[in-house]
């Protein structure tokens, strides 16, 4: 990538930063072309966690796409929470993917990598929690943005305090409240399935 | 649900999470008052709550690594579409895996009489960025270099008709490290000795300059008479011996084996293999790796690398291990304690410069313990991990760091305390409440200035404690008097009674030397008698010395002895120019140069001033890194020194890079920030950039708002608006009339 739009996405970012929506709106095709190229390569790597390969992820693209030299650690924070939003949206499609192929029924038969863990959950849950977190949204943007913040960019909550200019206080209250009712919301579907 | 019933559950859930369960009920019905929709909503979140199981990080855990198979089945699929092709003179036979760049197959010669197996790792991108594509020429070059028996060999490459780049090597048959390790139940000795040589061929390759940078057990396979080799030096990269002996790259690499300089994009040098060893030995020992973030939550193993020392190898041996080791898990364990750990745990430290030297040391202290002999690697120092410790905690100045500094004496101190006798139990235990007090408070310090002032009392309160401290062991109330003065000092109150008080202490002992009665002399006030009983046993120059004559000029200063003060700095100044330049001379060359600008600034000799702020910078430069307080405060100063001068562009220069250094240093949202872009703000409007002036005053009005909420009328920062704005009239008026 050539310095000028090194720089220039710095300043976009720096513009975002500072509440400018033009910039965050500007910002955000770059970041997520380029998490999607990377994602490519590296969630395919390796046995770990999702947060794990997110937050590296994020980081790797972080180094790349930002001049290090003009950034502060708030750069770092809202640049890290727009990457959340690319990251939410990336497994989306992966998701919606793979419904619709599901009765292709593709193989993976060379063992390149193990999963850590066995999933206990199912693809389709991913797309709930989906719909949960813009209900979510519509009561109290500001939760649903910490839970992405926290869950798909793997932020901590001082980083999501800065990037919400809120305290830290205030993202941990935020996110029991969002956990806990995302995760009602949640059973709620599954208990309710098993009744029908 | 409408807005206020959802601020009316947010209200309940919260204050229902502060009460015991058994209260909670009580105040449900209390609360709720016959809304049974909304009580019901409220005991549903509560009861998702205290749910252990976080439904939403298995989720999008789950997610993230049903994606990742999605992908690798996409990239397997496209790879075996490969296999009967041909590239250049080979025929590609079988896929043996994929990896970071590209996917690696079994291969023949077409043509001719060269009919052994070849291993061939074909890039997987069609077309390559102008930086993979030098990277892989760099690959090439760099192994066809390498020759040694344990290390695969480069036997070829080019690029495909497609344009596809591909390496030939040497086809390994073995088994990855780890398992033919397990396989054939080495013991424990036996691994170290099959890692010793590892480590040498990574030695080698160092002495050509390649680092390897993507060591792990799948790279180093083991043949079947028990011969190691390395593959894949996918990431190295010639060291060009031209420029400097480091390099930074793009990442490409296996994060659980990456040492903190990679995952934090810094340099890499041969030091990131020698982590990447410990890792691998790490591993060898105990069946696992140092860190192992659990998978869903919010563990971070960037952050655990970086930040984290690694727990020692005989602290966890998992269930199992023994197993393949021929030992039982207690005998295993106490093998590994002692140097085993300290030699794996060396090789990890975070900094660099604190591992092995290199790989063959290494690979050296595992031969000595193999032959009984000494190792050289050592337990980290609990002085160390405080340092550490102080690092990770870097809060504002003033208070955050006197926080960490209380923590420091207070551990030392109770450490002495606890080398001596029980009877001061009492009083240990005093300190170690104290400690975690602070520590508590530490946690959003440099935020809220408010706290300075419960910092104060914790002072208060150690200093009480040293009273009873005084009577059975004045040597330690010294001690800590001394730190507890700094401490008062650091936050921005006066030292003086504490060091008065000391001296006293110090006076009635005996045997003290009389350079510390001096310095707590000096401390103390008394700089005129310190001087004169420092010149009875040193000889100038001495920085003692030149510290005396900075606080006699700072003393003449303030009683208005204008010469006397700047004769007292230029004499200090003379004296610290013929000392070597050590951290403790450019300190106190820091602390004079910065005492003089003001002296000269307020006799209006504001050139002069200016001198000597370039000499504190230069100072601070030499013993602090460029995003320090130190920086920031003298930047500040130069700042509004050049702004007086009408040097504008070089002003700038200089408040921005104070602010830089500020907001890096300093925790978000204190004041020094909010001075600082005051002054900045001035600049701007003096220089008619009144819409960056308006911007920065208005940020500086708010985290002056935010950390005085209940004090801070709004003063100097609105005058200073007013100001801007009459100014800003002013000017339109001029222009129109122009």
């Amino acid at each position: 990538m050539a310095d000028a739009s090194l720089q220039q996405i710095t300043q976009l970012l720096r513009r975002a930063g500072d509440g400018d929506p033009d910039a965050y709106a500007e910002l955000l095709p770059s970041v997520f072309s380029e998490l999607r190229l990377r994602a490519a390569r590296s969630l395919a790597r390796e046995r770990s966690g999702h947060t794990l390969q997110a937050t590296a992820l994020v980081h790797d693209a972080w180094l790349k796409l930002v001049d290090q030299r003009s950034v502060t650690w708030k750069d770092r924070s809202h640049f890290y929470a727009m990457a959340a939003t690319c990251i939410r949206r990336l497994l989306l499609d992966h998701a919606r993917r793979r419904q619709a192929k599901k009765r292709r029924g593709l193989r993976c038969a060379f063992p390149a990598g193990e999963i850590a863990s066995e999933p206990t959950t199912n693809p389709d849950e991913l797309l709930d929690l989906d719909q949960a977190l813009r209900r979510l949204e519509e009561y109290d943007a500001r939760k649903a943005r910490a839970v992405e913040m926290r869950y798909f960019g793997g932020m901590e909550n001082r980083e999501i305090a800065v990037a919400l200019d809120v305290s830290v206080g205030t993202v941990g209250r935020d996110l029991r409240l969002a956990r806990a009712w995302l995760q009602s919301e949640l059973t709620k579907d599954e208990r309710g399935e098993s009744d029908t | 649900m409408s807005d206020s019933s959802w601020q009316a559950l947010q209200e309940i859930f919260e204050k229902a999470c502060e009460l015991e369960a058994e209260e909670r009920d009580g105040f449900l019905n209390v609360e709720c008052n016959q809304d049974s929709a909304l009580r019901n909503k409220v005991e549903s979140l509560l009861a998702a709550d205290s749910c252990e199981r976080d439904v939403v990080s298995q989720i999008v855990g789950d997610a993230g690594r049903r994606a990742e198979l999605e992908q690798q089945e996409l990239d397997l699929e496209v790879a075996r579409g490969l296999t009967g092709t041909s590239i250049g003179p080979y025929q590609l036979k079988e896929l043996l895996g994929t990896g970071g760049m590209g996917a690696v197959y079994s291969a023949i010669r077409d043509d001719e009489s060269y009919q052994k197996e070849v291993a061939i790792k074909v890039v997987r991108e069609g077309r390559l960025s102008p930086a993979s594509h030098s990277r892989f020429l760099l690959e090439r070059q760099a192994l066809a270099e390498l020759d040694h028996p344990y290390i695969a060999r480069l036997l070829d490459g080019g690029t495909s008709s497609q344009g596809k780049p591909y390496l030939v090597m040497e086809k390994v048959e073995g088994e990855p490290l780890d398992i033919w390790c397990d396989n054939n139940k080495l013991t424990v000795r036996q691994r170290l000795k099959l890692f010793k040589k590892i480590a040498e061929a990574v030695h080698d390759a160092h002495r050509k300059l390649i680092v390897h940078r993507d060591l792990k057990p799948a790279n180093i396979l083991v043949t079947a008479d028990g011969t190691p080799k390395l593959l894949d030096f996918g990431v190295a990269k010639i060291l060009d011996p031209a420029q400097e002996a480091v390099t930074r790259t793009e990442r490409l690499l296996t994060p659980e084996y990456a040492s903190p300089e990679q995952l934090s994009g810094s340099l890499v040098t041969t030091a990131t293999d020698v982590y990447s060893l410990g890792v691998l030995l790490f591993e060898l020992l105990t069946g696992r790796r140092p860190f192992q973030p659990s998978t869903t939550a919010s563990h971070d193993l960037v952050r655990m690398v970086c930040n984290e020392n690694p727990p020692a190898p005989s602290s966890c041996v998992p269930e199992g291990a023994e197993k393949s080791r021929g030992l039982s898990a207690e005998r295993l364990k106490r093998v590994l304690a002692g140097d085993l750990d300290n030699m794996v745990m060396m090789a990890l430290r975070v900094e660099p410069s604190r591992r092995y030297a290199s790989a063959e040391q290494f690979a050296a202290d595992v031969g000595r313990y193999l032959d009984g002999l000494p190792v050289i690697a050592r337990k980290v120092t609990l002085r160390y991990r405080l340092a550490k410790f102080v690092n990770r905690n870097k809060v504002g100045v003033g208070s955050g760091v006197s926080v960490v500094l209380l923590l420091l004496v207070s551990v030392v101190v109770l450490n002495k305390l606890l080398e001596r006798e029980q009877e001061h139990l009492a009083q240990s235990r005093l300190m170690s409440f104290s400690m975690l007090d602070m520590l508590r408070m530490d946690q959003n310090f440099g935020r809220d200035p408010r706290k300075q002032a419960d910092l104060r009392l914790l002072l208060d309160r150690l200093t009480l404690a040293v009273d009873r401290l005084e009577e059975t062991d004045p040597h330690t109330a010294a001690d800590f008097l001394k730190q507890l003065g700094d401490s008062y000092s650091a936050i921005g109150l006066s030292p003086m009674e504490i060091y008065r008080r000391r001296l006293g202490i110090l006076r009635n002992l005996d045997g003290i030397p009389e350079n510390v009665i001096a310095t707590a002399l000096h401390d103390a006030g008394g700089v005129q008698d310190a001087y004169e009983m420092r010149l009875t046993f040193l000889q100038a120059p001495h920085i003692d010395l030149a510290r005396s004559l900075t606080a006699l000029a700072d003393l003449a200063g303030e009683e208005a002895r204008n010469d006397d003060s700047r004769e007292l700095s230029n004499r200090a100044n003379e004296m610290l120019d013929l000392l070597d330049p050590d951290n403790e001379t450019l300190r106190a060359r820091f602390v004079l140069a910065t005492q003089a600008s003001g002296i000269w600034h307020s006799l209006g000799d504001n050139p002069g001033a200016l001198l000597w702020m370039d000499k504190a910078l230069r100072a601070a430069r030499m013993i602090v890194p460029v995003d320090h307080v130190l920086i920031g405060k003298a930047q500040n100063q130069r700042g509004w020194l050049l702004q007086d001068e009408q040097r504008f562009a070089e002003a700038e220069a200089a408040l921005l890079e104070s602010r830089q250094a500020l907001d890096s240093a300093l925790a978000p949202g204190h004041p020094e920030g909010a001075k600082l872009r005051h002054d900045l703000a001035l600049l701007y409007k003096d220089t008619g950039r009144f819409a960056e002036a308006e911007r920065l005053l208005l940020e500086s009005e708010a985290i002056l708002q935010a950390a005085y909420p209940d004090q801070h009328a709004p003063g100097s920062t609105e005058f200073s608006l007013a100001r801007l704005r009459a100014d800003e009239g002013r000017y339109a008026e001029a222009e129109i009339f122009a």
